[in-house]
C-alpha cells in the first residue's frame, strides 16, 4: 500500500511532494524492441540478443519530475502478442502505452497503427499513448519516414519519437514526455479512485488498497 | 509475420477456460514448457465475457468447422458448450434525433459521442446526484446501446469471490493479483415477504438496519458470533436442517430468512451442518475488503482466465489463440501430437477443456445437470440510491423453483455503460432458464415494450437467456479417453472459484505430483536480468510469507 501511494521521505526527513504511480502498456509486434526500450530505462541495459525474459514482463521505474515523483508500473507483452494472442486485460486501467515499431520495418508500422486504434476503442478514453519510432540506430535501412510517423501522431494526438535502445536515444525522454502529459492533479485521484477498482494484497483491511496517484 | 509455432513442448493446453488456464499458469510458474492453444479468438471459453456484438453472435455462431484429416481426431463437441440460446431487443432500433443516413462508421462514432457527452454533463456537474427520474425517457436505441458494445463485458458465468476464500488467497500468494482489480459488493439484497430488503452483514449493518428490532439484534449478533467462534458445539444438530437449527434458537422470521436464505444461500431441507459451512464462509470473508463479504472482478469474470495465462505467458508460456484446425493424434491409445493448423507438435501430457473433447469421447455423454442463465441490460437498480451500488440480490428457493442468484452491476464495474445496468441470473437449471427466472421478471422488472408501466420497476431493454452444462468430473469419467489426456471441466455453480482451483490443482497435481502448485512469483525487484550481477543470488522467492490474517474481526 505505501509503495502505491504516499508522501516520499527523503534520506534526511524532508518531505519530496506527491507520488503517483501509473500503469504503462507496451504493444507493438514481437522483435520490434519493446522490452530493449524497457530494459534500457529501467536498468540501463542493451543485449542485442535480447531473449525475453522469463518472469520479467512487469517492472517498475520512477522518475523525478519538480515536486513529483512519478513511477511507472510497466506491463510488456510477455511474449503474447507473439502469435496475435494478446489478453484485452492487458491494457485495462493503463494510464499510458507506448506503442512500438521498427523503422526498419513498414509492416509494424502499419501494426502499430491498429494498436493505437485498439487503444483508442478499448483503453481508458484518458489514456496518454505514444508512439516510439524504435531502431533510430539503423537509420541506413530506414522503411518508415519520420515525416509520416509524425504527421499521424499528430493527427491522432500522440507523444512521437524515433528511438533507439541500443544507443539510448531519446528512450529515457519519451518516458518523461508521458510522465509529464499524464495528470497528476488530487482531482484526478479522486476521481479514478471511485472508477478503479483495488488490487488485492495480504492483510489489506483498508477501504482502498490501490490508486493511480494520491496526495 | 511467421505463423508457426515451436514443435516440442512438455504439455499442451487446449481451451481457454478457468481451469485449463489456472493449470496453464501453474506448469509454466516450475517452468515447463507450455503451449496453450484455443481454437477460439477470444480468452475463456465457456467462462469469457464478451462485449455485447459479440455475444449476439453467440447465438448464431454456426458450429465448429469440420475440417479432413484421417491422422487426427478433431477437438470441440456441441455437448459441453453454450446450450438453448435467446436473445431479445425491448428497445426501439434507432431514435429519431440519430442520423443514420450517415456510413455506419461514421455513425459509430458520433453516436458514441453523444452518448458520452449526454453521460459525461450529467456525471462531471457538481451537484449531479444520480439522477433517477431525471429525463432520459426513451433515450435508449438499440443503436445506442450497439454503438457502446464494447463498454459491456458479458459474463457467461459471473462469479464473486470471498474475501478470504480460497480463491483470493491463491491469487495473493502466487502473486497474480497483481495483474486484476477488484470492487466490493456493496450490499446483499433478499426477497423477502414480497419486498426486496438489505441483509445486513455486518455489525453495524445490522445496527443500522431500522427493520430489525433491537431484540433481534441481539438474536442475530449472538448467533453470528456462536456460529464463528463455536466448532464443536454444533455437531449435536447433525441429523437436522438448518431451517429447524435456526428455528430451536428461537429467531424471528425475518432473522432466519436472513440467515437462512440470504447468508447461507440455503433452502428449508439444507443440512445444519452445510448451513453452519455456508454461514461460516460468509462471515469468514467480512471485514477485509468492504462492507460485505464479497469481490468481483472489475471487467467481468473472464479478466480471471487472461490472469492466469498471463502469468502463464510471463512464465514462458505460448499462447495461440484462434486456430481453426486442432486435432489430437493418436498412438497406441496415448495422445502423442497435437495437429495445429498444418503443423504436428509433440508434447507429454495435454489438457484439454470440456467442451473442446472431440465427439467420439462425448457421443454416449449425457450431461446431468445445466446451469440456467439470463443477463437483462435494466435502465435503472432493483433498489435505486444515491451511490452507485454492486448488488447481490439472494433470491430463496420457492415453488419448486431453483435458489437464483441475482447480481447487478453497475457502470463501475467497467461491464456496462454509464447509467445502465447489467443484471446476472445464476441458478441450477429445473426446466428451462425462461420458466426458471420468470417469477422474479414478474416480481421485480419489466419489460420496456411491455404495455403496462410500474414506475417502480427498472426496464428490460435487452434479455438472453442460455444453459450452461455443470460439469463435474464424473461424467467426463465416461468418456474413456487416454491416460495422458486429462479433461477440464467447465463451470459450476459455486458463488465463487473454490471447485474450479480444486479441480485445476488435481489435474496439476497428477501430471506434476512432487512440484509445488503456483508459488509465489517474483516482484519486479526481485528479477535478475541476464548478465546482471551474476554473484548475486537467484531471487527464486520461495517463501511464501503466508502470515495467517484470516482471523476473524469484523472492525466495524
Amino acid at each position: 500500500m505505501a509503495n502505491r501511494t504516499g508522501t516520499a521521505q527523503r534520506p534526511n526527513g524532508q518531505t519530496q511532494g506527491k507520488i503517483c504511480q501509473f500503469k504503462l502498456v507496451l504493444l507493438g509486434e514481437s522483435a520490434v524492441g519493446k522490452s530493449s526500450l524497457v530494459l534500457r530505462f529501467v536498468k540501463g541495459q542493451f543485449h542485442e540478443y535480447q531473449e525475453s525474459t522469463i518472469g520479467a514482463a512487469f517492472l517498475t521505474q520512477t522518475i523525478c519530475l519538480d515536486d513529483t515523483t512519478v513511477k511507472f508500473e510497466i506491463w510488456d507483452t510477455a511474449g503474447q502478442e507473439r502469435y496475435h494472442s494478446l489478453a484485452p486485460m492487458y491494457y485495462r486501467g493503463a494510464q499510458a502505452a507506448i506503442v512500438v515499431y521498427d523503422i526498419t520495418n513498414q509492416d509494424t508500422f502499419g501494426r502499430a497503427k491498429t494498436w493505437v486504434k485498439e487503444l483508442q476503442r478499448q483503453a481508458s478514453p484518458t489514456i496518454v499513448i505514444a508512439l516510439a519510432g524504435n531502431k533510430q540506430d539503423l537509420a541506413n535501412k530506414r522503411m518508415v519516414e519520420y515525416e509520416e510517423a509524425q504527421t499521424y501522431a499528430d493527427e491522432n494526438g500522440l507523444l512521437f519519437m524515433e528511438t533507439s535502445a541500443k544507443t539510448a536515444m531519446n528512450v529515457n525522454d519519451i518516458f518523461l514526455a508521458i510522465a509529464k502529459k499524464l495528470p497528476k492533479n488530487e482531482q484526478n485521484t479522486g476521481q479514478a479512485g471511485n472508477a478503479q477498482g483495488r488490487r488485492l494484497t495480504e492483510g489489506d483491511t483498508g477501504p482502498r488498497a490501490a490508486g493511480n496517484c494520491c496526495k | 509475420m511467421d505463423n508457426t509455432l515451436p514443435t516440442e513442448f512438455d504439455i499442451i493446453i487446449i481451451g481457454t477456460g478457468l481451469v485449463e488456464s489456472i493449470i496453464s499458469a501453474a506448469a509454466s510458474r516450475i517452468g515447463k514448457r507450455v503451449l496453450h492453444v484455443d481454437t477460439n479468438d477470444y480468452y475463456g471459453g465457456t467462462w469469457a465475457s464478451f462485449n455485447l456484438k459479440s455475444l449476439q453472435e453467440q447465438g448464431t455462431k454456426p458450429n465448429e468447422k469440420q475440417f479432413e484429416n484421417e491422422r487426427c481426431l478433431q477437438i470441440g463437441n456441441d455437448v459441453f458448450s453454450i446450450q438453448d440460446f435467446s436473445e431479445k431487443w425491448h428497445i426501439i432500433e434507432h431514435n429519431e434525433k440519430e442520423n443514420v443516413t450517415q456510413t455506419p462508421e461514421d455513425n459509430e462514432k458520433q453516436l458514441v459521442e453523444t452518448f458520452e457527452d449526454k453521460v459525461t454533463i450529467q456525471d462531471e456537474s457538481k451537484e449531479a446526484k444520480p439522477n433517477v427520474n431525471e429525463t432520459k425517457e426513451n433515450s435508449f436505441s438499440r443503436d445506442s446501446l450497439l454503438n457502446n458494445s464494447r463498454k459491456f463485458n458479458i459474463d457467461l458465468v459471473p462469479k464473486l469471490h470471498f474475501a478470504r476464500g480460497e480463491f483470493v488467497q491463491l491469487l495473493i500468494s502466487s502473486n497474480i493479483a497483481r495483474y486484476a482489480e477488484y470492487r466490493s459488493v456493496s450490499r446483499v439484497l433478499t426477497w423477502v415477504n414480497n419486498t426486496l430488503e438489505v441483509v445486513p452483514c455486518s455489525r453495524s449493518d445490522v445496527f443500522a438496519n431500522n427493520r430489525v428490532s433491537v431484540i433481534e439484534k441481539r438474536m442475530l449478533m449472538k448467533l453470528l458470533t456462536s456460529l464463528d467462534e463455536d466448532d464443536d458445539n454444533y455437531k449435536d444438530n447433525q441429523d437436522k436442517t438448518f431451517l429447524e437449527f435456526l428455528k430451536e434458537k428461537k429467531l424471528t422470521p425475518n432473522l432466519i430468512h436472513f440467515v437462512l436464505y440470504a447468508i447461507a444461500r440455503s433452502t428449508d431441507t439444507t443440512s445444519c451442518s452445510e448451513g453452519i459451512a455456508s454461514t461460516k464462509r460468509f462471515l469468514n470473508s467480512l471485514g477485509r475488503f468492504g462492507k460485505t463479504p464479497f469481490l468481483f472482478s472489475m471487467y467481468g469474470s473472464g479478466e480471471t482466465t487472461q490472469a492466469f495465462c498471463r502469468l502463464s505467458a510471463v512464465f514462458g508460456g505460448i499462447f495461440a489463440l484462434d486456430r481453426a484446425q486442432v486435432g489430437l493424434m493418436i498412438e497406441d491409445d496415448k495422445v502423442t501430437k497435437v495437429f495445429c493448423q498444418g503443423q504436428e507438435i509433440c508434447a507429454e501430457h495435454f489438457v484439454l477443456g470440456a467442451e473442446k473433447i472431440p465427439k467420439l469421447y462425448t457421443e454416449h455423454l449425457k450431461v446431468n445437470s445445466y446451469i440456467s442463465r439470463a443477463v437483462f441490460i435494466t435502465e435503472s437498480s432493483v433498489m435505486p440510491s444515491e451511490q452507485e451500488h454492486l448488488t447481490l440480490f439472494m433470491y430463496p428457493a420457492e415453488n419448486g423453483k431453483p435458489i437464483v442468484t441475482v447480481l447487478e452491476l453497475g457502470s463501475l464495474t467497467g461491464t456496462c455503460p454509464k447509467n445502465l445496468f447489467l443484471v446476472h441470473l445464476t441458478a441450477k437449471q429445473t426446466t428451462t432458464p425462461q420458466e426458471d427466472f420468470k417469477h422474479i421478471i414478474d416480481n421485480l422488472f419489466q419489460f420496456n415494450d411491455q404495455s403496462t408501466e410500474d414506475i417502480r420497476k427498472p426496464k428490460i431493454l435487452w434479455s438472453c437467456y442460455f444453459s450452461l452444462p455443470e460439469t463435474n468430473s464424473s461424467d467426463l469419467k465416461g468418456t474413456n479417453h487416454p491416460p495422458n489426456l486429462f479433461v477440464a471441466d467447465g463451470p459450476d455453480l459455486d458463488l465463487d472459484y473454490d471447485l474450479t482451483i480444486k479441480k485445476a490443482k488435481d489435474i496439476f497435481k497428477q501430471i506434476y505430483p512432487g512440484d509445488e502448485f503456483l508459488p509465489r512469483a517474483p516482484d519486479p525487484e526481485e528479477i535478475i536480468f541476464g548478465g546482471e550481477e551474476n554473484e548475486k543470488e537467484n531471487v527464486e522467492v520461495t517463501d511464501t510469507l503466508q502470515k495467517d490474517t484470516t482471523s476473524l474481526n469484523d472492525n466495524n
